[in-house]
């Protein structure tokens, strides 16, 4: 309440200032959002950090800790905040007069808790409008919202019984049983994540309202800088509209453009929690990046020379297969327990068949056979509809089969997340804590 | 005229939803009922306790309840209470709501018992994790439809309605079943260490309300309605605890005490200041084969 009372003042003084006496409205609103958000989520880090930094020069200065209770969400709907901010600042939007509205829009419950980050030029006009009830809305949104459970309930949450065992006792593991777990922690985060998205996109077109897409089949991208295109695509682009392009995005020198791009991804990184395997995953994204971008003209030259014809589509298998390798490298620091950890993994993964390829080496002991043969075709029967979903939008293509058929897969939709599906509090949405 | 498309649609759905449910409830209820296990090879109060059995004492309680069936303890037990034993506890799951409903099947079952023991704890009185939000007294337990409908009545969350129907796809009932180590209860405490102690409390206070020591005392009325309407008499337990001040301790004493007071057939002993000695137990909860077996003869015996 605070955060939207606060935003909305500083959104209508901005309103009625001149426009060269806005500035001081626009900071005011950039330092309370960050500070708030650097308080409740960043202050112990940092501290605890600095602590160690100063521990190692044999300087012990002990500095408070608080012990506040992370409001849920916080990052999505402080960075929605600030979006609105700088956004009045720019005119690209004006200030909202009703307070109501702008509540609303900083509250609105389908995607508070995990986003889609939504800019204010898009959500507010909607809320302005009368709404009435709407079939197609509603069942488009349901259908979502029931595809979006499948994918956490029945596939993410399935998943990361084989993942947490394994990254929670990385000593006892090596080889295959950790690719294993990265490659299936590279599916159910992403399961998890646009599984919520499509409840929260769901929710909302029910009532009427549609939130900006956030996942467009991110792991058949042939290159990183593709994957951002398709990846939390509400936050990728809310970084590059008030971090990249502020900073100078690529009008600048080569080494200003790189560093950038660096600097984008560090922040990017910690936002996603107050942890330094965030900040290296970010850091190891922005490296990659860069390193993708120096070399595209040795990639493409590569490229022709090796695959013509026909085997420009081998090409592209094989960029996509690369691709997701280096996501996948990537995600192990984003979900292992300390950096430490990622890289024993890192140096334990590749030290395959050492110990044996046996059930129990592999981990598949952890979940069964069966389950793990369900697991593989859990997998592969979504990247089946993804690939379905690139031809056109599954919900129209589900929405135009015969009423039997659809209703036959509804239902089936239907028992499975609630047979199959893991109930209880111990398997929460991953973005829920950022 | 789209939203009464929309509403005949929905409704439509729904019965066609509840006509599988109905099938799927019908076609799994009671499937299990050829296969029978021993306390040895199972904690399924379902899959060990059969029908139309008369158990002159019956069990009720956590796992410091379970114990007393663990490791081949069961049998050790009969002897020294000279009766057959139906142990209806459960390891992590023997709050009052849990143990109402393995309670209430085990009756409904044609079971008949002179005695019921419910062996508690402070905590199954104050914390919903030992209640409705309990995951594990029916994570071994075939589905019932008994047990269903009972968990609808008694207003589950939705989430433990579907865990338990969920029980329906399990086909290798002894690989799902839980049981202890062999050599568990041989063991003996050999420290009492008050750090482990307090990492105890803090694991058994998990979503507890202190405001509200007996939040779930009603169940107590239940079960209590329960066990006389099928000629039975209980007895509550306080057992032994090494944390004098365990919280809600006197709150669940004095609500007891004065229940016990109240109604006929309702008995209380509380025993939480007994066995103070360590030799009576494998870890800081836990009774061992010496504890079970000083336990028994002194207090459960003279009371049967």
């Amino acid at each position: 309440m605070g955060s939207t009372l606060v935003n909305y003042t500083l959104g209508r003084l901005m309103s009625t200032a001149q426009k060269n006496k806005r500035k001081p409205y626009m900071w005011a609103g950039v330092f309370l959002n960050i500070g708030t958000l650097f308080l409740f989520k960043y202050f112990n880090f940092f501290n605890k950090s600095a602590a160690g930094v100063l521990g190692t020069l044999n300087i012990h200065q002990d500095i408070p800790m608080f012990e506040l209770l992370l409001p849920v969400g916080i990052s999505f709907y402080t960075f929605q905040s600030l979006g609105y901010i700088i956004d009045v600042y720019n005119d690209k939007v004006p200030a909202e007069r009703k307070l109501h509205i702008f509540a609303l829009f900083t509250a609105f419950f389908p995607p508070l808790l995990s986003g889609p980050i939504n800019r204010a030029s898009d959500l507010m006009p909607q809320f302005r409008q009368p709404r009435a009830f709407d079939y197609q809305n509603v069942t488009q949104g349901l259908r979502l919202i029931l595809w979006g459970l499948v994918k956490k309930m029945v596939i993410a949450d399935h998943l990361a019984v084989y993942v947490n065992h394994v990254y929670n006792h990385v000593g006892d593991y090596q080889g295959i049983a950790l690719i294993i777990a990265t490659l299936f922690y590279t599916v159910q985060i992403y399961c998890d994540f646009s599984g919520y998205t499509d409840m929260a996109r769901g929710s909302a077109q029910v009532l009427g309202y549609d939130l900006m897409e956030n996942f467009r089949h991110p792991y058949f991208s042939r290159s990183l800088h593709e994957f951002w295109q398709r990846w939390h695509i509400s936050l990728s682009t809310w970084f590059r509209d008030y971090v990249y392009v502020p900073l100078g995005g690529n009008r600048v020198t080569i080494w200003r453009w790189r560093y950038n791009i660096f600097i984008t991804f560090l922040i990017s990184g910690l936002w996603h929690g107050a942890n330094w395997t965030f900040v290296v995953w970010g850091a190891l994204h922005g490296f990659i990046l860069i390193l993708e971008n120096a070399t595209r003209h040795f990639q493409r030259r590569l490229a022709d020379r090796l695959f013509t014809g026909k085997a420009s589509r081998l090409n592209q298998g094989i960029q996509v297969v690369i691709t997701m390798s280096m996501i996948s490298f990537a995600w192990i620091f984003f979900r292992a327990n300390s950096v430490s950890d990622a890289f024993t993994i890192i140096r334990k993964m590749f030290l395959i068949g050492i110990d044996g390829f046996g059930l129990k080496q592999a981990g598949i002991t952890v979940v069964g056979i069966p389950q793990f043969i369900s697991l593989l075709f859990m997998i592969v029967s979504l990247f089946g509809v993804e690939m379905w979903e690139r031809r056109g939008w599954v919900q129209e293509l589900v929405g135009n089969l015969p009423l039997t058929v659809r209703w036959a897969i509804y239902t089936v939709a239907f028992w499975s997340v609630l047979i199959s599906g893991v109930f209880g509090v111990k398997q929460e949405f991953i973005y829920f804590q950022f | 005229m789209n939203g009464t498309l929309f509403i005949i649609k929905l409704v439509i759905f729904g019965v066609l939803n509840l006509f599988i449910l109905t099938l799927l409830l019908y076609g799994f209820s009671g499937r299990h009922r050829d296969i029978h296990l021993s306390y040895a090879e199972s904690e399924s109060n379902l899959l060990v306790i059969g029908e139309n059995e008369h158990y002159p004492v019956v069990f009720l309680g956590t796992s410091r309840g379970r114990v007393l069936s663990r490791d081949g303890n069961h049998e050790m037990v009969e002897r020294i209470l000279g009766r057959k034993v139906a142990n209806l506890s459960k390891g992590g799951g023997g709050g009052l709501m849990p143990m109402d409903v393995h309670l209430s099947f085990f009756l409904n079952q044609g079971n008949t018992a002179d005695h019921v023991v419910y062996l508690v704890d402070p905590f199954i009185f104050y914390s919903s994790i030992n209640n409705e939000h309990n995951d594990f007294f029916l994570r071994d337990e075939p589905f019932e439809l008994f047990i269903f409908l009972k968990l609808i009545k008694e207003r589950y969350p939705l989430d433990r309605l579907s865990s338990y129907l969920q029980m329906i796809k399990v086909t290798d009932w002894q690989k799902i079943s839980r049981y202890a180590a062999p050599g568990l209860t041989e063991g003996t405490l050999k420290k009492i260490d008050e750090e482990k102690m307090e990492k105890a409390k803090k694991h058994y206070l998990k979503k507890y309300d202190q405001n509200n020591f007996v939040a779930y005392g009603h169940v107590v009325d239940d079960i209590n309605r329960l066990v006389k309407t099928h000629g039975a008499t209980i007895t509550y337990v306080m057992l032994p605890l090494f944390m004098p001040d365990f919280p809600g301790l006197p709150e669940v004493d004095a609500f007891l005490r004065k229940t016990a007071d109240r109604e006929a057939g309702v008995f209380y002993i509380n025993c939480a200041s007994c066995m103070q000695d360590k030799k009576f137990y494998y870890d800081h909860m836990h009774f061992n084969k010496t504890g079970i077996e000083y336990f028994l003869k002194t207090y459960i015996r003279p009371i049967l």
